[in-house]
């Protein structure tokens, strides 16, 4: 009963997602995260009426749609590039790379993984298979906010939501698919539980930082010269407090 | 038990990056007088009052120690070596901040030009991350040993910052100081009196 509720619940905050979405008309400013919600809105609610009327064929439906989830978060990761360091094109090729770069890791890692597992079976593979996918994932994220704090680069409050979501999704589940690969079956259990409710996580955030569009903050790049002459009337007046410290034997603080 | 461990390792730190990325301050506007001033005047402080080598010799020569230790009494002695110890905690601490300004104008430039070198990007960073640590490494040393506890390191805090300004250099070439020492000092002087 709990396990249906989370699931409607599940459902119902994404549909308010895209509602909010399309009601402020913030859909297409964010195409490829919207479109990641609406795939994962699709998947849910197929896992709901195939889990209800079809229930023999609802494991492989799991896993088959569990890796559309994980190759369309991509989507929200090219989401968070394109956005980020929309204003920045130096750093965005950067971001393309390591893109580019974790693109072919992960077609030679599943090409590498077909190849050499024979006995295939849906829980043990296809859990292993999404953890070191979802571990991709994560090192490409990384890579893209260590640019984005290394450069300073301002964002808005939605990207910061998308940011937060995604991220602590994608860090639980990583530390979720780990336990339950390595640590005793007690913990295995209980991580199971925390994975079902993991996604409500970035769901939650999103819900509050999408709920209007918040743009992200303008690049100024060329100041008012009224600015610029207060801006350089205030540092002049700094510097000289400096030298006549310096001078004095008393150094500013 | 270690895959767990390095997983974990993994999840904490893109959790750490989040944190990073939302935490960063915006640097100054671009081409701002107050971006472009600070900038001049880290490379100026750092180049000509900071890193020349006479004065870090200076600040770090034994002799003034030995004369005060064979023509004074204890008291004398404890106090200039109290002296000497504040004067290179600031000169450190001084280093420091101003290496932090040219690396904020730096990145806060370079982020514009669609042709950044990966390379000279990483050179920059890890050089800034380097000598930001030898810093905080040598305070620390300086703080617990005293001024002629970490002779080496002081070597390596003046050659490390001497890269990071010649890097700095040929990107923001119009930044640089002039060649004469004299001039720019007697400007900067006269400056600061007008």
């Amino acid at each position: 009963m709990l396990g249906l509720f989370v699931w409607w619940a599940g459902i119902f905050l994404e549909a308010a997602i895209l509602l909010r979405a399309i009601r402020c008309r913030i859909f297409a400013k964010y195409t490829y995260f919207y479109t990641y919600v609406s795939c994962i809105l699709l998947v849910d609610l197929t896992r709901f009426f195939i889990f209800k009327y079809e229930a023999p064929a609802f494991r492989n439906w799991y896993w088959s749609t569990e890796f559309l989830s994980v190759a369309i978060g991509y989507g929200v990761i090219l989401e968070i590039l394109r956005q980020a360091l929309a204003h920045y094109q130096g750093p965005a090729r950067f971001g393309s790379r390591i893109l580019w770069a974790s693109f072919f890791a992960v077609l030679a890692y599943v090409a590498f993984k077909s190849a050499t597992v024979t006995n295939w079976s849906a829980p043990a593979t296809g859990a292993e298979l999404e953890r070191d996918l979802r571990t991709v994932q994560a090192f490409v994220l990384a890579g893209i906010l260590i640019l984005i704090s290394h450069y300073r680069i301002e964002i808005g409050k939605n990207l910061k939501g998308m940011i937060v979501g995604y991220g602590a999704f994608i860090a639980c589940s990583v530390l979720n698919l780990a336990v339950q690969a390595y640590a005793d079956p007690p913990v295995r259990q209980f991580s199971r539980g925390v994975q079902s409710y993991s996604f409500f996580i970035p769901l939650f955030v999103w819900v509050i930082t999408l709920w209007s569009f918040h743009p992200a903050p303008a690049v100024e790049r060329n100041e008012r010269l009224e600015s610029d002459y207060e801006t350089l009337a205030r540092r002049t007046r700094g510097m000289l407090r400096d030298v006549r410290g310096i001078i004095s034997g008393k150094p500013r603080k | 038990m270690t895959a767990l461990i390095l997983y974990s390792f993994i999840a904490a730190g893109l959790l750490i990056a989040i944190f990073l990325a939302l935490r960063a301050r915006p640097v100054r506007p671009e081409g701002s007088a107050d971006a472009l001033l600070g900038a001049r005047y880290a490379l100026r402080t750092l180049q000509l009052n900071l890193l020349p080598p006479e004065l870090v010799g200076r600040f770090f020569a034994r002799e003034d120690l030995e004369y005060v230790a064979s023509a004074t009494t204890q008291e004398v002695q404890q106090q200039f070596l109290q002296d000497r110890k504040r004067l290179v905690l600031a000169w450190i601490e001084q280093v420091r901040l101003q290496v932090i300004s040219l690396q904020e104008f730096y990145f806060g430039q370079s982020r514009h030009f669609v042709q950044l070198s990966l390379r000279t990007e990483l050179a920059l960073a890890w050089e800034c991350a380097a000598l930001r640590m030898v810093c905080r490494a040598l305070y620390l040393l300086v703080f617990l040993r005293g001024p002629y506890g970490a002779p080496d390191v002081v070597g390596k805090i003046v050659s490390t910052a001497g890269r990071v300004c010649s890097i700095s250099e040929q990107s923001l070439a119009f930044l640089a100081p002039a060649q004469d020492r004299g001039v720019v000092r007697n400007s900067a002087r006269g400056d600061a009196a007008g």
